[in-house]
């Protein structure tokens, strides 16, 4: 976190919003996962992956200035395997849901959501 | 300045007014979405927007779209607008620029980089007021738009100016920050040149005010029609001089590219007030290449190939007549 966040009076209310935020996108991304690997359809197989994909462009842009830069730089990183995967790379298909169950774990375990989680 | 700032996004609308207070000599609205802002934008009872931060992936219009609708408007034609983006989106980033936008602030935001950048936008403010308020001291109530106070208002000829209404030709400035943020990946398969009037000094010793107004937008207008088959940006750059950043690996070749441009020119038939011919022609400096280049050297690369087109432009001054490269054969 940089000095001039920590010092900006107010953070502390938009980190609490934003970890409250958090929970809700969590349960979202879960879901849209689950629909483009169990779908039959190729249709909406696409159409959730580009739903992480936006919950995931969010939270890139949003995570790091709140303080939570390795969330940020996460997120980023699997937005563009998604966008590679439905750009036609689709080698990399296990990768890209191999780190999304990573990025999944890691979102759950942040130490920061100890004690803060809401009810969705 | 009062600001308006649109993202779907309420942390960042949430961060951006805290940090707005933080600042403490501006103001802030919000909204989030296009519909929203513009409601703001056009309530008539409510405070003048001095400067505009846009996202750009937003749900149905999208931030660039905004950009567009702003710059129609004629109390937002030139009002600063800063794009809030990711940096991987390079193709939105160049589609904003070609919009009207100014300059664009990365996310996640660098609090020291977002206070920079707002303050340079203050600066300008500043400067915009105090010109405008020179030229009104000196026109009293006359039409600042109109031709006759066009003809006493005269750009210095090293002066850039704002060009509006050309599809691709953008702001000096913006054209500065475009680069200089990029990075170095970014701007690798990216080409920078310049055009230079040939005898600007005296077409500008001969020219009145808007005579020399109508002559660079129109050479803007041939420029950007030369190069409308590919992906680039044009600003003019005082002296007779346009900047250009082209994309996708093309160098154009030239010699053909200054054909091309001199050749639309010609059929454009540029002339005077009092109806006498205008000829004007330019020339093209070295293609410099932006391989291994950001920052500060991006901004170099901008000087080298202005300095160029200058010279060559200096090289051909004497001989007006002969503005064809490839030999025309019978």
């Amino acid at each position: 976190m940089t000095s001039a966040i920590v010092s900006m009076p107010g953070i502390e209310r938009i980190q609490n919003r934003f970890l409250q935020k958090l929970d809700q996108r969590e349960v979202r991304l879960s879901n849209a996962i689950h629909v483009s690997c169990e779908n039959d359809s190729e249709r909406e197989r696409k159409e959730a992956l580009r739903e992480c994909q936006q919950i995931l462009h969010k939270l890139a842009g949003s995570s790091g200035t709140v303080g939570f830069k390795d969330l940020g730089e996460g997120a980023r990183y699997c937005e563009e395997l998604i966008e590679a995967y439905l750009a036609g790379q689709t080698s990399g298909k296990d990768q890209m849901y191999e780190m999304l169950t990573c990025f999944l774990k890691g979102v759950e375990a942040m130490p920061e959501r100890k004690g803060h989680r809401t009810a969705v | 300045m009062h600001l308006l700032a649109v993202d779907d996004d309420p942390i960042i609308l949430e961060l951006l007014v805290e940090f707005v207070q933080y600042l403490g000599n501006h103001t802030i609205e919000t909204a989030t979405c296009v519909t929203d802002a513009l409601e703001l934008v056009a309530r008539e009872n409510g405070e003048k927007f001095d400067c505009f931060l846009l996202d750009i992936q937003m749900p149905g219009t999208d931030g660039i779209e905004l950009c567009k609708i702003l710059r129609g408007r004629p109390d937002h034609k030139s009002t600063p607008i800063l794009m809030l983006t990711a940096m991987s989106d390079k193709a939105y980033i160049d589609r904003a620029f070609g919009a009207g936008a100014n300059d664009y602030v990365t996310k996640p935001f660098e609090i020291d980089e977002l206070r920079g950048r707002i303050g340079l936008v203050d600066s300008l403010i500043t400067q915009q007021l105090k010109e405008a308020g020179e030229n009104q001291q000196s026109f009293g109530d006359a039409e600042l738009n109109s031709e006759d106070t066009a003809n006493e208002i005269k750009h210095p000829l090293y002066e850039p100016f704002k060009i509006h209404d050309v599809d691709g030709v953008i702001e000096h400035n913006a054209l500065e920050n475009y680069v200089s943020l990029l990075s170095q990946k970014q701007l690798f398969g990216s080409t920078v040149f310049a055009f230079c009037i040939r005898g600007i000094a005296d077409l500008y010793k001969e020219t009145s005010g808007f005579e020399y107004q109508c002559l660079i937008t129109d050479v803007s207008e041939a420029i950007a029609s030369s190069l409308e088959k590919n992906q680039f940006l044009v600003s003019y750059a005082g002296s007779g001089v346009f900047v250009c950043v082209v994309e996708r690996g093309w160098q154009p070749d030239p010699c053909s590219i200054t054909d091309r441009v001199n050749l639309t020119l010609h059929h454009m038939g540029l002339c005077f007030n009092d109806g006498k011919p205008m000829k004007a022609s330019v020339s093209t400096g070295e293609m410099v290449r932006l391989v291994w280049k950001s920052g500060d050297k991006a901004i170099d690369a901008l000087a080298t190939a202005f300095e160029s087109a200058e010279r060559e432009s200096s090289r051909f001054a004497q001989n007006l007549e002969d503005f064809w490269y490839a030999r025309q054969s019978a």
